[in-house]
């Protein structure tokens, strides 16, 4: 038998916490996955399928909010770095950097939210355009990611607080690390999906 | 290929994919070219940032091939999309706000009961079926 599945060690070589993390994480990718798919099959299905996001305000917006988020990435990354090099100090700073990033993609997000229900007057359940499920499917969606990412951006506090006082290890704030990133992935597939594929011409 | 280096080519892949959404193409095509640049942006936010790559290839194994076939599987209802659930959709929307409002709490009636479900499942098992903490050095 390989070393790896002889007895004696962890499965696949890493922490509980860790392993827990990614198990996680593939569950949550299937429920967006879910989203997305549904998504898919409403608009498959339907003739008028609005393409209504302008280049200014929305588009500008959302690609914005992507640069932020992929930027809140990095700045985790370095977090995790810091931390393996025993740097604390360092470490919550890289994870305040992170959380401002998710701060202002939320921020970014609710605005470019209250532009198109104030402005576009579209909701989760009416739009001006057709399509009746547009406005569920975007805010579904949409806030569904929104909320992981504030919900994330409090994790990112707690780890803070906890790596300033001592009491976090290195594989804690690589399994928050993990979480980030993932929310970053999600949108990934969220941003091009939702917006480029219904962007006005 | 360093972090740095990992970020500047995925800012350099979303302004591509911001491009390709103003050029004039079908939409299947522009599906596809999407979602192909958004896979590799995974790729390498998974490889990289998430460390997948210094990973033991078993942690790999166990994680990638189901998710990804399990997502694959959720495309397979796509067929069906001009039948029978965009009818009860059209019929929805026929009624206009309405229909939809109704339509949206019908799903919610449905979905709540197996969430309750699960939640008292959740909530039993934390509970562990006992209503006393074990005292140090007794059995059972």
């Amino acid at each position: 038998m390989s070393p790896a599945w002889s007895g004696g060690q962890s499965p696949f070589a890493i922490g509980s916490k860790k392993l827990g993390m990614w198990l996680f994480l593939a569950s949550d990718s299937l429920t967006f996955a879910t989203m997305l798919a549904v998504y898919t099959f409403v608009r498959y299905g339907s003739p008028d399928w609005p393409a209504p996001f302008a280049f200014s305000p929305s588009i500008l917006f959302s690609t914005g909010m992507t640069l932020v988020l992929l930027s809140s990435s990095l700045t985790m990354v370095h977090a995790v770095q810091a931390m393996h090099a025993g740097d604390r100090a360092r470490t919550v700073r890289w994870i305040l950097a992170t959380m401002l990033g998710g701060a202002l993609f939320v921020g970014l997000h609710l605005t470019e939210w209250i532009h198109l229900i104030r402005d576009e007057r579209m909701t989760p359940w009416s739009n001006p355009w057709g399509a009746p499920l547009f406005g569920a499917a975007f805010f579904g969606i949409t806030g569904l990611h929104m909320l992981h990412v504030t919900a994330g951006v409090v994790y990112l506090g707690i780890v803070a607080a906890g790596v300033r006082r001592g009491r976090f290890s290195d594989e804690d704030v690589e399994v928050s690390g993990l979480y980030w990133h993932f929310v970053d992935l999600v949108w990934m597939f969220v941003f091009p999906l939702i917006y480029l594929m219904s962007v006005k011409p | 290929m360093n972090n740095f280096r990992v970020w500047i080519l995925l800012l350099a892949l979303t302004a591509v994919e911001v491009f390709l959404a103003y050029v004039k193409a079908p939409l299947a095509m522009m599906l596809v070219a999407l979602l192909a640049l958004s896979v590799l942006k995974s790729a390498y936010i998974i490889g990289y940032f998430m460390h997948m790559r210094q990973e033991k290839r078993s942690l790999k194994l166990a994680i990638f091939p189901v998710v990804i076939l399990l997502i694959l599987a959720l495309f397979g209802i796509l067929p069906d999309a001009k039948a029978q659930c965009v009818m009860c959709q059209r019929n929805a929307a026929a009624q206009n706000e309405a229909g939809i409002r109704r339509l949206n709490r019908a799903i919610g009636a449905m979905v709540a009961p197996p969430l309750l479900m699960m939640a008292a499942i959740v909530w039993r098992l934390q509970r562990g079926g006992r209503s006393q903490p074990r005292l140090p050095g007794s059995e059972g």
